[in-house]
C-alpha cells in the first residue's frame, strides 16, 4: 500500500504496539511487519483497518475456501487499557456465506492477550498441507503440529494445548468439528467467547489452522497513564449508574425477555409471532433463579454481562457462559422450547461443536416451522418429530448439524438460504435472513431505520451493524419515515467506531446510540494522544463503512443484495402490543433510497459513487466496480 | 390517613368534594422488580390521571432507589424508553401525559439490543 506523502511512521505507544504479525502457511514463513500511523489515522484499527488490509491483499471473486482468501484478526487502540468494555477485536475473513468481507467481533481477553504478546493484529494466509495451530509466546511464534487435534471438540483442543505448552494461563482460539468440514456458520471460540458469525470458523478450517494459541507479558503504552485513568474512571461511573446499562450485571443480556414480550417484540415460532406464551421460564430472572451460579466479564468490563450456569445433572447437563439473550430467542422463544435446561444444553453443544448459535438456532426454527406445515415430514428429519417446543427434538438436530450428518443434520448445516433453497415448497417465505446470515433476535417490524440498517448493513441479518435502540427506546419516533436513512448512517458509524476502537456495543447508551459520542472520541483520544473533533471522527468512520461497502461492491453485489426477509415484508405481527407493524417491498425501497442518498451513494446500484470515494480518500476503489 | 375512594363507586366523580381515584397495575421488569420487590405494584392516582402521575406516584413510594433506575445523570433527563399504556406504546420522553382510566395498566420497556 502506498503512503499519501512517500513516508511513513510506525506508530507506536499511543494504543498501537506498533506491529502486525503475518504468517504464511504455505511456507510456513512467519515474520512481523510495521503498522504505519497514516494507516491508523485514516481506518483507527479492528474492523476498518481490516477492511482496508483486505481490499489490497485479497482479490475479489475468489472462493472464500481458497488459500488466497485470508484471515485477520485485529484488535483496536483500547484493547489492552483500562476503558471499560475495551476488549472487543475482530476475525475477519471473505465469508462463505454472504460471499464479502465480514468482521466477526470477539471479546473476551484474546485481543488484549495479543498485543501483550507484540502485536496489533494477524495476518493469516494460505493453507497448510496438514492440520496445525499457531502458538504465539511473546517474540516466538511458531506452527505447530495439531493432526492430534483434528477432529477434537473446541473445549477437548482447547485444553490439550493448555496442557502441551503447560500454562493454564494462555489464551486459546479453537475451531470445532465444524469448522472442519467447513459448515456455513461454523464459528472460532476464544477460550469461552465466540468470534460467532458469518463462518470465520469454516475459513479457519479451510486452511487447516486448528487453533491459534498466545501468551502476551508486555504491556499498551499510552502517552499520559493519568488522562487515560481519569477518562476511564468517569466512564466506568457512567457505566455504573446509567439505567440503561443496569441490569446488565444482575442478569445479562436476558434482562429484558420480559419486558420485550410484553412489548410483544419477542421472536416466537420462527417470527411467525413475537409474543411467546412459555417466556416467564426463561427469562433473565427465571435463568438466575435457576441455573446461573456467577457472574463473569471480558477483560477492563465493569459491566460483567456474562453469567456463569450449571445445569448439574439429567439430560441436559451443561456448564456455560452465559445464557445469552441470542440463546434465549434462538432456541428458546424461536423454537418455542420454555426449558431453560435444554437452552443451556444448546449453548454448550454450539460451543463445542463451533457452530454460531443465532444461525443454528433459526435454521431448526425454520425446519419446524416446515415440519409443522408439512413441507418436511419424518422422512425428511431422520424420524424427528421436529414441532415446535420439542426441546428433545431441537438437541438432537442440533447434534446432527454440529456433526454435518447426512440428513436433517447437512441439510440445517447449510444454512436458511442453502436449504430453503433445496427444499423448495415456498419454505424460503419463511426464511429468516439476510444475505444468508440467520436474524438475531431483533425485529425490525415496527422499526424502520433497524430496517434499513439491517437490510444494507454488509453482514446480512446482524444486530450490530444496526442497533434497534433509538427507536426501542422511543428517542424517536417508531412510526415516522422520515430521517430514517439518516439515522441508519449515524449508527452505523458509531458501529463500525467502535469496532474499529475495540469498544463492546453493549456499552451502546455512553458510546451511542444515535451516533458516535463524545464519550467514543475522548477514549480514543485520551489513549492516542490525538485531538479528532466529531467531524473528523465522523469522517474516519464513514470512510470505514464506505471501505467495506466497496468489499461488497466489487464482488459485484448492489441494491438488490439489501433485503430483508420476505416474511418480514408480506407477514405484518399478528398480536400484542406491535400487532400490524410491517416493513412492505415499498417501505423497504423508500428507505432504502433514504439511506443511500445520505450516504452519498447512487441511488441505482447502492453503491459508493467516484465522488464520495474520492471525498473520503478512497478514490484506489474507484474502478474497481 | 388519606381518605381514598375507588373510581366508579360513585356516581358523579365520588365523593363531594373529593377526587375519584384511578387504580392502576404497574408491571415491573428487571431492575424494576428489584426495586419494588414484586411483579406488580397497585397505584392509585386521582382522575383524571396519567402516565406522569402513575410515574410520581412511584417515584413516591420507592423513593431515590426507583429514580436511579430511570434517571439519567449525563443529561439530567428521565432515561427514554417504550412504555406500554394498555395494548399501545407510548414513549417516556414525549407521552407521559397521556391519560389513564382506571383499571389500566402501564409496563416500562427499557430498550435491549445484544447478546
Amino acid at each position: 500500500m502506498q503512503t499519501k506523502n512517500g513516508t511513513r511512521k510506525q506508530i507506536q505507544g499511543q494504543g498501537y504496539v506498533g506491529w502486525i504479525l503475518r504468517v504464511n502457511l504455505d511456507s510456513g514463513t512467519i515474520g512481523k511487519e510495521p503498522l504505519y500511523e497514516d494507516l491508523v489515522r485514516d481506518f483507527v484499527g479492528g474492523a476498518g483497518l481490516a477492511a482496508r488490509i483486505f481490499y489490497d491483499e485479497v482479490p475479489a471473486k475468489i472462493d472464500a475456501f481458497a488459500p488466497e482468501n485470508k484471515l485477520i484478526m485485529m484488535t483496536g487502540p483500547v484493547n489492552g487499557t483500562m476503558v471499560p468494555t475495551a476488549s472487543r477485536a475482530v476475525l475477519c475473513a471473505k465469508s462463505p456465506t454472504t460471499g464479502s468481507f465480514f468482521h466477526s467481533s470477539f471479546g473476551g481477553f484474546f485481543a488484549p492477550e495479543l498485543k501483550a504478546a507484540g502485536y496489533d493484529g494477524m495476518i493469516i494466509e494460505g493453507k497448510a498441507e496438514h492440520p496445525v495451530y499457531l502458538w504465539i509466546d511473546d517474540g516466538t511464534v511458531e506452527i505447530r503440529d495439531a493432526r492430534h487435534l483434528w477432529g477434537q471438540s473446541t473445549f477437548h483442543a482447547q485444553a490439550a494445548i493448555r496442557k502441551e505448552i503447560g500454562d493454564d494461563e494462555i489464551h486459546v482460539a479453537s475451531i470445532g468439528v465444524a469448522g472442519e468440514a467447513g459448515l456455513a456458520y461454523a464459528m472460532v471460540l476464544l477460550d469461552m467467547r465466540a468470534a460467532g458469525r458469518g463462518g470465520v470458523g469454516a475459513v479457519m478450517g479451510s486452511k487447516n489452522l486448528k487453533a491459534m494459541a498466545v501468551r502476551g507479558t508486555g504491556g499498551v503504552s499510552v502517552p499520559n497513564m493519568f488522562g487515560v485513568y481519569n477518562k476511564a474512571q468517569r466512564l466506568n461511573d457512567l457505566v455504573a449508574t446509567t439505567p440503561a446499562i443496569q441490569g446488565l450485571s444482575s442478569y445479562g443480556t436476558p434482562r429484558n425477555v420480559a419486558s420485550m414480550n410484553d412489548a410483544g417484540i419477542l421472536p416466537t415460532r420462527n417470527w411467525q409471532t413475537e409474543v411467546f406464551e412459555g417466556m416467564q421460564n426463561i427469562t433473565g430472572e427465571a435463568m438466575k433463579e435457576k441455573i446461573v451460579k456467577g457472574n463473569r466479564a471480558c477483560m477492563a468490563c465493569s459491566i460483567n454481562c456474562t453469567k456463569y450456569s450449571v445445569v448439574p445433572d439429567g439430560p441436559y447437563k451443561s456448564i456455560i457462559n452465559g445464557a445469552d439473550y441470542e440463546t434465549i430467542y434462538g432456541f428458546g422463544s424461536c423454537c418455542a422450547v420454555d426449558n431453560m435446561e435444554a437452552l443451556c444444553k444448546a449453548d454448550e453443544l454450539c460451543d463445542e461443536y463451533g457452530i454460531d448459535l443465532i444461525s443454528a438456532s433459526v435454521c431448526i426454527s425454520w425446519a419446524m416451522e416446515a415440519y409443522e406445515k408439512g413441507m418436511l415430514t419424518r422422512d425428511d428429519t431422520d424420524g424427528i418429530d421436529l414441532r415446535f417446543g420439542n426441546a428433545d427434538a431441537m438437541i438432537e438436530v442440533l447434534e446432527k448439524i454440529g456433526r454435518n450428518e447426512p440428513g436433517i443434520g447437512a441439510l440445517l448445516a447449510k444454512g436458511t438460504r442453502e436449504a430453503a433453497r433445496i427444499v423448495g415448497k415456498g419454505t424460503e417465505r419463511f426464511a429468516m435472513q439476510n444475505k444468508g446470515i440467520e436474524w438475531a433476535g431483533h425485529t425490525c417490524r415496527p422499526f424502520p431505520a433497524c430496517a434499513v440498517g439491517y437490510a444494507t448493513g454488509p453482514r446480512g441479518g446482524s444486530h450490530h451493524d444496526i442497533r434497534p435502540t433509538a427507536e426501542k427506546s422511543g428517542l424517536v419516533d417508531r412510526k415516522v419515515l422520515e430521517g430514517k436513512g439518516a439515522l441508519a448512517v449515524e449508527v452505523n458509524h458509531w458501529l463500525i467506531f467502535a469496532d474499529s476502537m475495540g469498544l463492546c456495543h453493549l456499552g451502546e447508551p455512553i458510546w451511542g446510540p444515535l451516533k458516535i459520542s463524545q464519550n467514543q472520541i475522548e477514549a480514543l483520544n485520551a489513549i492516542t494522544d490525538w485531538n479528532l473533533s466529531y467531524d473528523e471522527a465522523r469522517k474516519i468512520a464513514e470512510r470505514q463503512w464506505n471501505m467495506i461497502r466497496c468489499l461488497s461492491a466489487r464482488e459485484g453485489f448492489t441494491r438488490d443484495y439489501d433485503q430483508l426477509p420476505i416474511r418480514f415484508m408480506e407477514e405484518p405481527i399478528p398480536e400484542g402490543p406491535m400487532k400490524g407493524s410491517v416493513i412492505s417491498r415499498e417501505t423497504l425501497e423508500r428507505l432504502k433510497d433514504d439511506y443511500y442518498e445520505y450516504r452519498g451513494w447512487d441511488k441505482k446500484t447502492g453503491n459508493p459513487t467516484p465522488a464520495k470515494l474520492k471525498e473520503l480518500g478512497l478514490e484506489f476503489a474507484i474502478d474497481d466496480f | 390517613m388519606q381518605l381514598q375512594t375507588q373510581a366508579g363507586a360513585s356516581p358523579g366523580g365520588g365523593l363531594s368534594g373529593m377526587a375519584a381515584k384511578a387504580h392502576v397495575r404497574f408491571k415491573a421488569f428487571s431492575v424494576i422488580r428489584d426495586v419494588m420487590g414484586a411483579e406488580y405494584v397497585d397505584v392509585e392516582v386521582d382522575q383524571p390521571g396519567t402516565v406522569q402521575d402513575v410515574m410520581d406516584a412511584l417515584l413516591a413510594r420507592f423513593g431515590e432507589d426507583l429514580r436511579e433506575k430511570l434517571w439519567d445523570r449525563e443529561e439530567n433527563a428521565m432515561t427514554p424508553f417504550l412504555i406500554r399504556l394498555n395494548d399501545e406504546i407510548i414513549r417516556s420522553r414525549f407521552d407521559m401525559g397521556r391519560s389513564i382510566e382506571d383499571g389500566g395498566e402501564v409496563a416500562f420497556i427499557f430498550p435491549i439490543g445484544g447478546g
